[in-house]
């Protein structure tokens, strides 16, 4: 078995019982190197809990968690060195610039004084923080805390970034900005783990993702994997109509692989149980009735939908 | 391979940080004006006293305004440095950027020394602000610069074991409130000694200390115990803080009972040292006159207070101390009492409460040895009572303390933490104690209760036929409770799933160490 092709991430039965609830149970999952894997549940659902795992600075209470080979709970030094790890909150020190904060934390990495500079000036190119150095690091935006945390988590160039929440409390502009970032790194050959309770943050971006609630891992793997594993369920379509229409229900029910039809004004929802390559039989009966839409939206197409039906949505 | 940089391993990382940030802060201006004022106010002091005093030779003045300045310096060493320390880890707790800096490269020790230099850096930055002011004063004659270069060698040891205690306080505290709470008292203790020894017999004097030791030397055996001591003293407070911020599952405990276990032995091979020339029946120091024993035996009343620490510590074997134990190292077997967890806890608090007992039973048998020598006039009989309620005291109170750590112990079983446990153990006692003194209050005299206080009892004993009685209703409700105290407290761990005796971790097996071939 060679080095590159095991997982950065490999987590078997990895469970965390609190005191009074079991925050994380009997969880499994492998991240593959150099993607951009989302790790997706609603508030309470266990995401910080088994971060801190993989980030060494938690005990599970049983299963195990390696990083690039490394179990976190026996080789707690191994794993920090090779990964990046970015908290929900972003504590910074008063009193230091951003220069400043960078060199205290490349020198804390026990880098070379030349690699030293270097790391530093990369980070600083990579996160654009440029016209900041001489900023003091507690005034700085949210956003710009945020990028400031990323590139101290990038100076002992680890392989494997963790963000929990990374984009939370970013306004749009900062989002968008942040998501570049992300990208780049991938080109980099960074794997990024990141966590996240919104679901559109990510679609664009993640390679794959896992989603956990209530501490269960409901799915995980690519997004097209996820959806290939929950066909055979109904697909769910909604399309916009030019004009309200009454026959439209009676249409459609006519054609036996259309589930539940739902009909309010010009929205129109239905679900579809047959295979994909069928679904012309739809617009063309509507056109054929001369039943004009202006759109189509197929709802199980994007992550939000994929979420909402594997996660009854519940905030614990 | 990567290129890694050494430098970082004294901590200067974190000291060149701490310098950044402490001298930058508005607060270190107020700090440096404070001293400043204070100095200013106490040498002005000096000058108005010594003009109403009439005249003095230069030399004299000179030397007086030295040890006035040096006084001062060492009271604000002991005000400055514990506020310092206090803080130091809990900021980083509480500014959630721990996570950040356990995350890199630097270790716990590391992270330890960089803010105990941290600490002394600036320290040493204000006393050294008014040395040249300080030599200047040589030129009147009186001061030697080797005084004053030696005292700034003592008050800056000084300052290094302040600071680590200081840490180790902040290190094992979640608020900075508690930290500081914690210290301060410790500091004060130590201010009392010091400045009441140094003030009465040197600064008063106008000498410094090197002066004094020249005057006075101490003997030989002073410096033996006394730097061994310091070291030891410095070294286990940075151990035992760099243990307390290696997670929550290491080893860390261990070296903390370790430092209990030598502390304890050495506070009482320096007592014995000290009081073994001593004892004989006849002189001012028998133990079985009430004036010396009673101390003694207030002493060991205080004892458990201490000891509630160990007994109420958590009662679940700590990963990394199970994990080390499998490993079957014949050092974890030699110490098995020392490993955290289960009745360990029970055990080793009464072990070491034990400890005080057997010195003061060994010193008790010497002094017996010297009534073979005593004069004929000697009172005999009389000493015999003695005797016996020294006997009967020492007993009782050890039966007590017993039962104060069992109850204390017991509590950590339920689930409460060590400093929880040691208060409600506490708090329950000294809850008897008072309602025993009401009671006694109101029927003038000993009352049916005061069983529940064996401390209160001792005290006022006095072998008449009722208060013997009630001596052993009060040993058995120390043994009693003793006895249901562990029981009930086996009984809860068992039911708990929690080892009892066996240095092993519940769900220990539960954790992967190897990656399972498939997930199941
Ligand atoms: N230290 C703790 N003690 C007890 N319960 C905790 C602790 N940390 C987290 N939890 C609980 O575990 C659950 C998962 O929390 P968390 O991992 O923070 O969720 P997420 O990050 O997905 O919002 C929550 O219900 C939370 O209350
Ligand atoms: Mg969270």
């Amino acid at each position: 078995m060679s080095l590159v092709s095991t997982p950065i991430i490999q987590v078997r039965d990895l469970t965390m019982r609190f005191a009074k609830k079991e925050a994380v149970s009997a969880i499994s999952f492998d991240v593959p190197r150099g993607v951009i894997h989302g790790f997706i549940g609603p508030n309470g659902a266990g995401k910080t809990t088994t971060i801190r795992i993989l980030a060494s600075l938690l005990v599970p209470t049983s299963g195990g968690a390696w990083i690039d080979g490394a179990n976190v709970v026996t080789e707690p030094e191994e794993v920090r060195r090779r990964l990046g790890y970015m908290p929900d909150y972003v504590g910074v020190y008063e009193g230091l610039s951003v220069q400043e904060y960078l060199d205290f934390f490349a020198l804390a990495h026990r880098l070379a004084p030349a690699r030293r500079r270097a790391s530093v000036a990369d980070v600083i190119e990579l996160t654009d923080l440029g016209n900041l150095l001489e900023t003091e690091v507690h005034v700085l935006s949210k956003g710009m805390r945020q990028r400031l945390c990323l590139a101290q988590t990038l100076l002992h160039e680890p392989d494997l970034l963790i963000l929990d929440e990374p984009a939370s409390g970013l306004d749009p502009r900062a989002r968008i900005e942040f998501r570049g970032l992300l990208t780049e790194l991938r080109r980099l050959g960074k794997t990024v783990f990141l966590s996240s309770h919104i679901l559109s943050e990510l679609s664009s971006i993640c390679d794959s993702v896992s989603i956990i609630e209530k501490g269960v891992l409901l799915a995980d793997g690519s997004i097209e994997e996820i959806q290939m594993r929950l066909r055979g369920a109904t697909v769910a379509y909604e399309v916009t109509l030019l004009e309200e229409s009454t026959e439209v229900e009676s249409i459609l029910r006519e054609i036996p692989q259309v589930g539940s039809v739902l009909l309010e004004g010009r929205k129109l929802r239905f679900d579809w149980d047959g295979e994909d390559a069928l679904i012309h039989q739809v617009w063309g009966a509507l056109a054929a009735r001369k039943i004009a839409f202006t759109g189509v939206r197929r709802e199980e197409d994007d992550l939000e939908s994929l979420f909402m039906s594997l996660t009854s949505g519940e905030v614990q | 391979m990567k290129q890694i940089s050494k430098s970082a391993g004294m901590g200067t990382a974190i000291l060149q940080k701490e310098l950044i940030v402490r001298m930058r802060r508005f607060r270190s201006l107020i700090v440096q004006l404070i001293f400043a004022a204070i100095l200013g106010g106490a040498m002005w002091m000096y000058s108005l006293s010594a003009t109403i005093g009439g005249a003095t030779s230069p030399e004299d003045h000179a030397q007086t305004l030295v040890a006035i300045y040096f006084a001062v310096q060492l009271a604000a060493l002991f005000l400055i440095i514990p506020a310092l320390g206090a803080v130091s880890i809990t900021t980083e707790r509480l500014g959630r950027t721990w996570d950040l800096l356990i995350g890199t490269d630097l270790s716990p020790g590391e992270i330890v020394r960089g803010k105990l230099l941290g600490i002394l850096s600036v320290t040493f930055y204000f006393m050294l602000l008014p040395a040249p002011l300080l030599a200047m004063t040589t030129l009147f004659g009186g001061v030697s610069i080797g005084s004053i270069l030696f005292e700034y060698f003592i008050h800056m040891l000084l300052a290094l074991l302040l600071g680590s205690c200081a840490i180790l306080s902040s290190a094992a505290s979640k608020g900075t409130a508690r930290a500081i709470l914690q210290v301060y008292p410790l500091a004060a203790l130590g201010l009392m000694f010091t400045m009441g020894f140094l003030s009465r017999f040197v600064y008063s004097e106008g000498l410094l200390i090197l002066d004094y030791l020249v005057m006075d030397p101490p003997p030989w055996e002073f410096w033996l115990v006394a730097i061994p001591l310091y070291l030891f003293a410095l070294i286990g407070t940075l151990v035992g803080s760099t243990f307390f911020l290696s997670g929550v599952e290491s080893a860390r405990e261990i070296p903390v009972r370790i430092l209990f276990l030598v502390t304890f032995l050495t506070a009482i091979c320096l007592y014995l040292y000290a009081e073994i020339p001593n004892v004989s029946a006849t002189g001012f120091n028998s133990l079985t006159s009430s004036g010396h024993g009673q101390g003694l035996i207030v002493a060991l009343a205080f004892l458990p207070l201490v000891l509630l620490r160990l007994a109420g510590s958590e009662p679940r074997v700590p990963l990394r101390v199970a994990q080390i134990y499998g490993e079957g190292k014949l050092a974890t077997r030699i110490g098995y009492f020392l490993l955290p967890g289960g009745l360990r806890n029970l055990i080793l608090s009464i072990l070491l409460y034990s400890i005080p007992f057997a010195m003061v039973l060994l010193l008790y048998s010497i002094e017996l040895e010297t009534l073979s020598q005593v004069s004929e006039n000697f009172d005999l009989e009389n000493y015999q009572s003695r005797q016996e309620t020294f006997e009967v005291s020492l007993f009782t109170m050890y039966l007590w303390g017993m039962s104060v750590l069992a109850l204390g112990w017991f509590f950590a079983q339920i689930g409460f933490g060590g400093i929880v446990s040691s208060v409600l153990a506490l708090g329950i006692h000294v809850t008897f104690a008072m309602f025993v003194t009401t009671m006694m209050a109101y029927t003038s005299g000993l009352t049916g209760f005061v069983f529940l206080s064996p401390p209160l009892l001792v005290i006022g004993l006095d072998f008449s036929p009722t208060s013997m009685m009630m001596l052993t209703e009060a040993n058995l409700f120390s043994s009693i409770s003793l006895l249901v105290c562990v029981l009930v407290g086996i009984a809860l761990s068992r039911a708990k799933g929690i080892p009892v005796l066996r240095v092993r971790r519940p769900g220990m097996d539960d954790l992967y160490l190897e990656l399972p071939e498939k997930a199941s």
